[in-house]
């Protein structure tokens, strides 16, 4: 058996991290897959566990003056998707994952966590330039998504801190693009995402973005490419030649794995196919 | 005698149904397997830890009878003694109280392995490295039909399309996985358990105990689908002869990774076909051979064999054909019953086959198929003259009115190849014989009921058939109080418990309607002559042959089964060209089921049925990793499809009444099985314009098929000229 904390306050949950390693539970649809022995047997966690869905605080999104989201740790993906203030393109890929018992339970910063390459939310998160704030008794350091994500499962969180907030800046898109090719219509994990945006105003693109799950990994997205895209005629995007040569240039970064869903070679080719999709429709 | 709440599945709805995992008995032990890690070898040393107080060890010494279960021939061991055959078969059961000592211990025992090359294909079956694994060939069994004469139809053909056509595992995934529990009552070894089969428990049991004070009870069941038939022996086996011997209550429940690795699986077919069309686009010979995987034990391969074998040429009039079919033992799991037996293998492949030599001739796949279908005056594969009335053409005629069929089927055809979306349709014709393949209901099940009816005028019925969720229990109440005119409240059935139900047969081969509920309709019958007001009667009835079903078991002639259903599916696509996911957008399922007797009950198995087919041809994909085991191992991997992945299914009916059926109703729960992975398969191949030759077709063989350089499956070999010249 190991202990167990379910503070109510912020400071209370920091305090305990500061004294004992904890695995840190917040909707825990992970963790309890991941610690599973058999129906009926506990599940088996290694270490001290921390329970974060009392921390009221942590159940809240924030807007900040210049128009910022923040999103607290405990809010679950059924509060995001019922929330009107979150962008449409969170909520789209929010709304695909699981079902809706799932969805009552699960947490957005879990997703973000959990840090797996096919994690549904973190392409857009990577999209959306997030970022991450993490506290400890000792104090807080606030970084981008890009910085955290350092691989399947690794994160820099210090034993100490506990990801409090996510941040999300405004953003002025004209247009969005959102597609996950699951291994079925629901309750279904991803075996490829593209998930993309753009700013155009009088046929010229302001802002260009676009992020791949499950193809790496870590999220794919560049912005040296995204810069070649930007300043461009909407006109330009849709030359057959242009499209050629961005796919080549995406394909480098395009490094997808075989496993027991799906193939290396239908992730690549699919992301490929739906980058040429997202150009084509641009307007 | 207990008897079924009357409440019609009031109990599994509320939640309040004790399926084994929900159930408490005083001293209850839990029980684990210890399962083979090795796929071939031999036994050298079994290594077990020092057991804690009250927990305890059984092995194949522990038998008291026969350690083999005899499930169609005695060849599946309880426990693995000198050799083990895949890896996950039973060594060892582990019981005791604490299930989290149970799960310690089983990671200090330890086996030691003589390992022999492994066989998990049946080409690798075929090639015998280190020898056979069965016998000296690893031949389970094979069977041969001839009809016509195959020469003389080949001498007519102008041309001949060569064909291989394949099906993959498919994993049942019932809701409820498998589980039994055994315990002591009036000096009975009781098993009570999720199955479809309580006799053939019994009598698993009873070899492997060499006693006969045994009871088998079915308790509520979550689904089989065929999966319950063979493995609650594999469980009730072991089971019994650990609580033999302790006499105090154990339970093994498996969960449902252990479920989808270890227990049996849908055979994997590949149909290999040589067929002679003549001048006029007729088919004069088919020439079809095909091989099943076994897996490691007989089980009911012999009978899918069999099953598969009688309904190769499906709803087809072919004059000459030779059928040879093969059934290989190979080191993995055991494959055995899946709804269907063999025929939606069958279905898949030939109507696929059909499909292509129609593509090929640029024929109309559905007009290709009306030309070859059989008609009153044929006869069958067998040998039969066909039996009552054929409606096959009706069923074609509402479908494709219902489906609008050819206008989509042209208006798609007419559609841009370079559309982001593409559309398709596609049409498939199938049958399922029902009840025991030939005449085995005669000479092998002889099926018998029971009717009692009390002092209060109030009957129940006795049988051996279960309730698995396909609304048995409710239809055969309802044709006994049809039968006896009485309120469907005045007849009970009996909870299906070995004590208490006569060998009614098992819950298999669409057989429960049409074979036991005319018996049971026989048996009203009989009570309503004989009825007695405030006395107490019992009516027992034995099946009876009907006298046209004549059937050679050696040489497969004459009625390949006692009757036969029919249906036609329709299924409408639409493929995303950029990520190859395939969205169904619309099906249609007619049937030929007799006279149905519950239509909500028959629209159940419609939609399940139909569901089931569509993944098994789009999305199940169940493969063996280079060990020989499943590479999907939960249901996060193996998919099945959500109602988000099937569209509302548009169910019809051909009323045709079946003269040696209740009520006129034929077998329908696997026949609604049969057609749609085909029908799913030709709409994709519309949309894509390519042909594909094996199921699933997943979004990932779209785009393999697609982005590589097209190639015919199928082989094309011009004969006109040669024949010319003779």
């Amino acid at each position: 058996m190991v202990a167990i904390y379910r503070p109510t306050q912020l400071a209370d949950a920091l305090a305990v991290l500061t004294n004992e390693t904890c695995t840190v539970f917040a909707g825990g649809t992970d963790l309890m897959v991941r610690h599973r022995v058999r129906p009926n047997i506990v599940a088996d966690f290694s270490q001290p566990v921390m329970f974060i869905d009392a921390i009221t605080e942590l159940g809240q999104i924030q807007t900040l003056a210049d128009g910022t989201l923040r999103i607290g740790a405990a809010v679950t993906l059924a509060q995001l998707i019922a929330h009107p203030l979150i962008p449409d393109l969170l909520k789209q890929s929010a709304a695909k994952i699981a079902a809706p018992a799932l969805r009552n339970r699960a947490t957005l910063v879990g997703n973000v966590c959990n840090a797996s390459p096919a994690a549904d939310t973190l392409p857009i998160l990577y999209l959306l330039d997030a970022k991450v704030q993490l506290q400890s008794c000792q104090g807080e350091r606030t970084m981008a998504l890009t910085q955290f994500i350092l691989g399947p499962g690794q994160t820099p969180i210090d034993g100490c801190e506990l990801l409090t907030w996510l941040e999300i800046p405004p953003q002025q898109f004209t247009q969005t693009f959102y597609h996950k090719v699951g291994t079925r219509a629901a309750n279904a994990l991803t075996k490829v995402s593209v998930v993309a945006a753009a700013q155009v105003v009088d046929e010229h693109v302001l802002d260009w973005r676009i992020a791949f799950g499950a193809v790496a990994p870590t999220v794919v997205r560049s912005p040296s490419l995204e810069q070649l895209v930007v300043g461009l005629n909407v006109s330009q995007l849709q030359q057959t030649h242009f499209i050629t040569q961005l796919q080549q240039q995406y394909a480098e970064l395009i490094v997808p794995i075989d496993d027991q869903r799906s193939t290396a070679k239908y992730r690549k080719q699919v992301a490929l196919n739906l980058l040429k999709r997202w150009l084509l429709m641009i307007n | 005698m207990d008897t079924v709440d009357a409440r019609f599945k009031w109990l599994e709805a509320n939640g309040e149904a004790q399926y084994i995992a929900d159930r408490h008995y005083d001293g209850l032990l839990e029980g684990r397997f210890y399962r083979s890690t090795c796929s071939r070898g031999y036994i050298k040393a079994v290594n077990v830890p020092e057991l804690p107080d009250g927990y305890y060890l059984f092995s194949a010494k522990d038998v008291p009878g026969t350690n083999r279960l005899p499930i169609v021939v005695p060849d599946w061991p309880a426990f693995a003694d000198t050799e083990v055959r895949y890896i996950g078969q039973v060594i060892l059961l582990l019981v005791g109280p604490d299930p989290l000592v149970l799960e310690q211990l089983l990671t200090q025992v330890s086996v030691e392995y003589e390992p022999l090359t492994p066989a998990y294909t049946v080409a690798q079956s075929k090639a015998l490295v280190d020898g056979a694994i069965h016998n000296q060939d690893n031949l389970f069994d094979a069977h041969q039909i001839d009809k016509g004469d195959i020469e003389a139809g080949f001498a007519q053909a102008v041309t001949i399309f060569e064909e291989t056509v394949t099906t993959g595992y498919q994993e049942h995934l019932y809701l409820e996985t498998q589980g039994c529990v055994g315990y002591v009552a009036d000096s009975k070894v009781v098993i009570e358990g999720s199955m479809q089969c309580p006799w053939y428990v019994y009598h698993c049991m009873s070899t492997v105990l060499g006693h006969q004070h045994i009871r088998v009870i079915q308790a509520p069941t979550g689904g089989g689908f065929g999966g319950k038939e063979d493995y609650p022996n594999i469980i009730a086996g072991p089971l019994a002869v650990a609580v033999n011997q302790l006499r105090q209550p154990i339970r093994v429940v498996l969960e449902r990774r252990e479920d989808i690795a270890f227990t049996s699986k849908r055979h994997p077919v590949e149909f290999h076909y040589r067929t002679g069309v003549d001048k006029h686009g007729q088919i004069v010979a088919m020439d079809i051979k095909f091989d099943l995987n076994s897996g490691a034990y007989f089980s009911l391969s012999g009978i899918v064999l069999q099953r598969a074998i009688t309904t190769a040429t499906n709803v087809y009039d072919i004059a000459n054909v030779r059928i040879q079919g093969q059934a290989w033992c190979t080191n993995t799991v055991p494959t055995g019953a899946f709804r269907g037996f063999g025929s939606p293998q069958t279905c898949f492949c030939i109507e696929s086959h059909m499909n292509h030599i129609a593509q090929q001739l640029g024929q109309a796949p559905l007009a290709f198929k009306q030309a070859h279908l059989l008609t009153n005056q044929s006869t069958t594969l067998t040998g039969a003259s066909i039996f009552g009335e054929l409606v096959i053409t009706d069923l074609i005629e509402q479908s494709v009115s219902a489906s609008q069929y050819l206008a989509k089927r042209a208006a798609y055809a007419a559609q841009s190849s370079q559309g982001a979306y593409r559309k398709g349709i596609g049409i498939s014709i199938f049958q399922h014989g029902c009840g025991f393949a030939g005449d085995l209901e005669d000479t092998l099940v002889k099926a018998k009921v029971r009717l009692i009816k009390d002092q209060n005028e109030q009957v129940t019925i006795l049988v051996s058939n279960t309730d698995i969720g396909q609304g048995l229990v409710l239809t055969f109440r309802q044709i006994v109080a049809d039968t006896l005119a009485l309120p469907l409240s005045q007849v009970d059935i009996s909870v299906v418990d070995t004590d208490s139900v006569p060998d009614s047969g098992p819950t298999v081969a669409s057989r429960s309607i049409v074979i036991v509920g005319y018996i049971l309709e026989q048996a009203a019958l009989a009570l309503k002559q004989q009825w007695q007001v405030g006395e107490y009667q019992e009516i027992e009835q034995d099946y009876q042959k009907p006298s046209y079903h004549q059937w050679d078991q050696i040489n497969y002639q004459g009625n390949a089964y006692q009757s036969t259903s029919y249906g036609v599916n329709v299924v409408e696509v639409e493929v995303d060209m950029a990520s190859y996911e395939v969205k169904i957008n619309d099906a249609w399922g007619c049937y030929d089921i007799g006279h149905v007797i519950n239509e909500q009950i028959f629209n159940g198995q419609i939609d399940g049925g139909m569901v089931q087919a569509l993944g098994y041809g789009a999305m199940e994909k169940l493969e063996l990793n280079g060990e020989g085991v499943f590479a999907q191992k939960s249901m996060a991997d193996y998919m099945v499809p959500t109602s988000l992945d099937v569209p509302r299914i548009q169910r019809s009916l051909v009323d045709n009444p079946y003269p040696y059926g209740p009520q006129g109703a034929k077998g329908g729960g696997e026949l609604t099985h049969n057609g749609a992975a085909s029908a799913f398969v030709a709409a994709v191949e519309q949309a894509v314009g390519q042909a594909f030759n094996r199921i699933p077709v997943t979004p990932e063989v779209i785009a393999q098929t697609l982005t590589n350089e097209p190639q015919a499956n199928i082989k094309r070999i011009d004969v006109a000229e040669v024949t010319n010249e003779n």
